[in-house]
């Protein structure tokens, strides 16, 4: 039997996206970190808040249209997912070859998210000879 | 006059919205002879005075300032981010661009040199086209021009390895990102011994 209903809209999950994103570039070789910047942060800090608003208030979470980690930034416009990612990277690696695979798997996980991929811009903010001992620490955890 | 909307509306028939709209110009005939527009612009003035005090004393209220390693955390970050300096597109894929900071490449100018045996590399400054001004946003890949100040061990012979260093700077920075310097200024303002 065929709903009279109208079907509700996907909601797109882009916290989950953006953990899947995080936690698969991170492994790719010649990724020392991915780097936070102001940007970012301050936009993982707006949906931190937002989230304890909703709960405080028990308000209707509206889904984000932004999501940010260190060094990722993910913004949706309809199905279509832009993504701005801050990388460093390891001096044994040809750091612009890096950037390119890193477009290329980001491609790949937002494809198998089932959204469209929009552009994916990538900045080398440092080149390392080895990673930080302190460099997989979140500056917000 | 359309009354059938749902814009809040004085006893007058004046439209609340449009009152509030007006509200920091002198009152017009009709609201001075009003009493209805009257009352709305007094209660109006006062609304807005109480929501600027307490937009003021959110400002101090400490249970609404952000802990304090979040301040750090954001210090951190800005300030790291100051330092990266400006930015250059390295690539454009059909994904989107490829940039690099003007930090990273200092760092990897660096790194080189570092290879180099008897040279310990100091100062190091990147430009673009001479006599171009600092502080512009993005670098101009196809100038891409730097000077490195260094120190040198007194047991080398300065012009060999001056070539030894100018090409492995060139050789690292182009196999990293793909620039090709145009000019490598080399200064040795120092010696040292081993």
């Amino acid at each position: 039997m065929i709903s009279d209903q109208p079907l509700e809209p996907r909601l797109i999950d882009l916290d989950a996206v953006a953990d899947s994103l995080s936690e698969s570039l991170l492994q790719l070789p010649g990724i020392v970190r991915l780097e936070p910047t102001v940007k970012s942060m301050m936009n993982r800090l707006r949906a931190l808040s937002l989230n304890s608003l909703h709960r405080n208030t028990g308000a209707v979470r509206q889904e984000p249209r932004m999501a940010a980690r260190d060094g990722l930034l993910l913004s949706a416009s309809g199905e279509i997912l832009n993504v701005q990612i801050d990388i460093a990277t390891d001096v044994v690696h040809p750091a612009v070859e890096v950037a390119q695979i890193v477009q290329g798997r980001t491609t790949d996980i937002i494809s198998k998210a089932g959204l469209q991929v929009g552009s994916i811009n990538v900045t080398i903010l440092a080149i390392e000879g080895s990673p930080s001992p302190a460099s997989p620490r979140s500056t917000l955890t | 006059m359309a009354l059938n909307d749902d814009a809040p509306r004085l006893g007058c028939g004046r439209n609340l919205d449009d009152l509030w709209g007006t509200i920091d110009e002198p009152p017009t005939t009709h609201e001075l002879g009003c009493s209805d527009c009257q009352h709305a612009r007094s209660a109006l003035f006062n609304l807005a005075a109480v929501t600027e005090a307490m937009k003021e004393r959110d400002l101090t209220d400490p249970g609404l300032q952000p802990a304090g390693r979040i301040k750090e955390a954001i210090m951190m970050v800005a300030r790291a981010e100051i330092r990266r300096s400006r930015r250059t597109v390295l690539r454009e894929t059909p994904h989107g661009s490829i940039d690099i900071s003007e930090q990273a490449l200092n760092s990897l100018i660096r790194f080189a040199a570092s290879t180099v045996p008897g040279v310990h590399a100091r100062r190091c400054t990147i430009t673009t086209t001479e006599g171009k001004p600092s502080g512009t946003d993005t670098v101009d890949l196809s100038d891409v021009r730097m000077s490195l100040h260094v120190a040198l061990s007194s047991s080398v012979s300065i012009p060999p390895t001056m070539a030894v260093l100018r090409e492995r700077i060139g050789t690292i920075v182009h196999a990293q990102t793909a620039i090709s310097m145009q000019q490598i200024d080399v200064v040795v303002e120092d010696l040292y011994d081993l």
